[in-house]
């Protein structure tokens, strides 16, 4: 019985910060019509900002999410800016493209930042739920994670910008005839997709040890959440991310952890063969 | 003679010219190291040329075609080391194994169009990647499956003491992977998988079974990919999870795909011939750095998408106003957004 509180409570607290794992891909496949490749390489980013802003200016690693932000916007929108928008405009080849951009990243990582895995140290205790043990730091990540979606998800709902982000997701050709700039749109919805995946490899750099492979394996949750969630539906992907947070955490304690990402597989094919449209059936096939 | 039969008379002499002088490098090279790099390119544009199948004549961007001929070689493998089957008996049986595997797992994942496609066969080689790590009593897990070396000529175990002879097996291995080519694309099923590329709706509207025939294509595209897999085992005696489903690897034939010409009969095998010298002098010139080999995929496809989307072979048709047609996932999709003809 311990065993199941125990993967509830951490599957809880991470499915909030997958589902900002999710988000920032979400966004992108929404206004560009991306599956943004080299999402895991913007997450790992992320972690590395935090890691080494913190060796050398010893800041707090949860302000320094906000600089991962920062600083992955602004390779997110370099990389639309100076490469992306000179390619074919199909999204199959910008996804290979990013495929690409991907490989780079993780290479260069490794390159310049070796094969040691990396941690940044916030231990804020523990909490106890009873008998079970609560990492103080997952509840601040997790925190921040859900204040961090809530804004976004807001800032959707409310503003002028986010609306027509929304619109472009739902009909492109209108929206052009409406006389919205895309372009720019397509631009801001890149560097905010890439500053949100920043953000979450912040988030998690506090608590989970990573190495310059690890973009990939967060790369491939957030892709699930997002098949899952049905593509482009982003509070699918929420209720896809405590889905995913809890078969990880099953597969990992039950089975093996070195069987999740077949267990990802099997649930993204079953999703597709018996809801094509994600779990929610708003997605786009 | 009719255009059609003198384009054939052409494409034939020009292939028999091309065959010729794959032999005579063959027979010419001495050096051990350019034998490997150029038969390592031979076996591997049998897989770019399975991508082509898949991406160039069906439009399935498939990241699954290296994971396929890894399959194809741990099949024959643990045929081989389980119950002695030698490697060229269980060639067939590995080939069609890998085929009835891709057909299961195509079945599902070809309802998914275009890149969501992609995303889903890439799911499909991390899971591999991992099933192959996991049952290590058969897979050798990370240290991968080997075949004992044997210094005796052995037909049936494919063992030979000269590296050449590997050479002109892999070149058969090619030959084979791009003649299965060229009779699907000038067959009837060929001209349904270009319609289901150009606009999948209308193909199917016009009575083209879609699922099914890309189910085909995908196995028979694993087929392919699982002969050269076998012939690699042969050929290097081993076959570990990087190979087969590391993510560089995974690049390897959509790289050389794109590179070659997605779409163009001989554009897996020339973007091979140009890889892998390319990926085997880095290597030379930088050492061995861990990482280097995905820097330089990535760099190759980035700029290849940047500079060279339709691939060598693409701008030579278009140059010479005709040839084979470009894959509509290549040109632009949707027409409202002048972005990239602006910016240039």
């Amino acid at each position: 019985m311990d065993i199941l509180a125990n993967v509830l409570v951490s599957s809880v607290l991470l499915a909030g910060v997958y589902f900002v794992l999710s988000l920032g891909l979400n966004i992108i496949l929404g206004v560009l019509d991306i599956v943004n490749f080299a999402h895991g390489a913007m997450i790992i980013l992320g972690s590395y900002s935090t890691f080494y802003l913190n060796q050398y200016l010893g800041w707090d690693p949860f302000v320094l999410v906000l600089v991962d932000m920062i600083v992955v916007g602004a390779i997110g929108a370099l990389l639309y800016v100076a490469y992306l928008r000179f390619t074919v405009n199909s999204p199959l080849v910008r996804m290979f493209a990013l495929i690409g951009f991907s490989s780079v990243v993780a290479a260069l990582l490794l390159i310049f930042s070796g094969s040691n895995f990396r941690t940044v140290h916030a231990d804020f205790g523990r909490w106890y739920l009873g008998s079970i043990p609560i990492p103080v730091t997952q509840v601040i990540a997790f925190v921040f994670a859900v204040a961090l979606g809530t804004a976004t998800v807001l800032l959707l709902n409310r503003t002028r910008v986010g609306k027509a982000v929304q619109a472009v997701t739902d009909d492109r050709t209108a929206v052009q005839l409406l006389g919205i700039n895309d372009r720019a749109l397509s631009l801001l919805a890149f560097t905010v997709g890439a500053a949100l995946a920043g953000a979450a490899g912040g988030i998690i750099a506090t608590y989970i040890t990573f190495g310059s492979e690890s973009g990939l394996a967060f790369a491939i949750i957030a892709f699930a959440i997002v098949i899952i969630g049905g593509l482009g539906d982003i509070w699918g992907g929420a209720i896809a991310s405590v889905l995913v947070a809890l078969v990880l955490s099953a597969v990992t304690v039950y089975l093996s952890s070195a069987l999740t990402n077949t267990a990802l597989f099997l649930l993204v094919l079953l999703v597709l063969l018996v809801r094509p449209r994600g779990i929610l059936g708003k997605g786009r096939v | 003679m009719t255009v059609a039969s003198k384009r054939l008379f052409r494409q034939i002499a020009l292939v028999a010219a091309g065959l010729a002088g794959v032999v005579a490098v063959g027979l010419a090279i001495q050096q051990p190291f350019w034998i490997r790099v150029l038969t390592l390119a031979l076996l591997f544009s049998a897989v770019a040329q399975s991508w082509n199948l898949m991406a160039g004549y069906a439009g399935q961007w498939s990241l699954a075609q290296l994971a396929f001929f890894g399959v194809g070689a741990y099949v024959a493998g643990i045929m081989q080391q389980e119950a002695g089957i030698p490697l060229l008996v269980g060639l067939v049986p590995a080939m069609a194994v890998t085929a009835a595997f891709a057909a299961g797992v195509g079945y599902a994942m070809l309802r998914l169009r275009g890149h969501y496609f992609a995303v889903v066969t890439f799911f499909l080689v991390v899971s591999l990647f991992e099933l192959v790590r996991y049952f290590s009593d058969y897979t050798g897990g990370q240290y991968g499956l080997n075949i004992p070396f044997s210094a005796d000529v052995d037909v049936l175990g494919l063992q030979f003491p000269n590296i050449k002879t590997y050479y002109f097996l892999a070149l058969a291995v090619a030959t084979v992977a791009t003649g299965t080519l060229w009779v699907i694309a000038r067959s009837q099923f060929g001209l349904k998988l270009r319609a289901i590329r150009d606009d999948q709706d209308a193909a199917a509207a016009l009575g083209v079974r879609v699922l099914k025939l890309k189910v085909i294509a995908m196995a028979i595209s694993a087929a392919m990919a699982a002969m050269a897999g076998v012939f690699y085992l042969a050929t290097y005696k081993l076959m570990d999870s990087d190979t087969a489903f590391g993510v560089h690897a995974t690049l390897d034939p959509v790289v050389a795909g794109i590179l070659g010409g997605a779409g163009q009969l001989m554009g897996g095998v020339l973007g091979e011939a140009v890889l892998q010298p390319v990926v085997a002098q880095v290597n030379t010139v930088a050492g061995s750095i861990p990482g280097l080999a995905s820097l330089v995929y990535g760099l190759i496809l980035m700029l290849v998408i940047l500079f060279l989307p339709k691939g060598i072979l693409g701008v030579i048709a278009k140059r010479r106003g005709h040839g084979e047609s470009t894959p509509a996932s290549v040109k632009a999709e949707q027409a409202p957004d002048t972005e990239g003809a602006m910016a240039r």
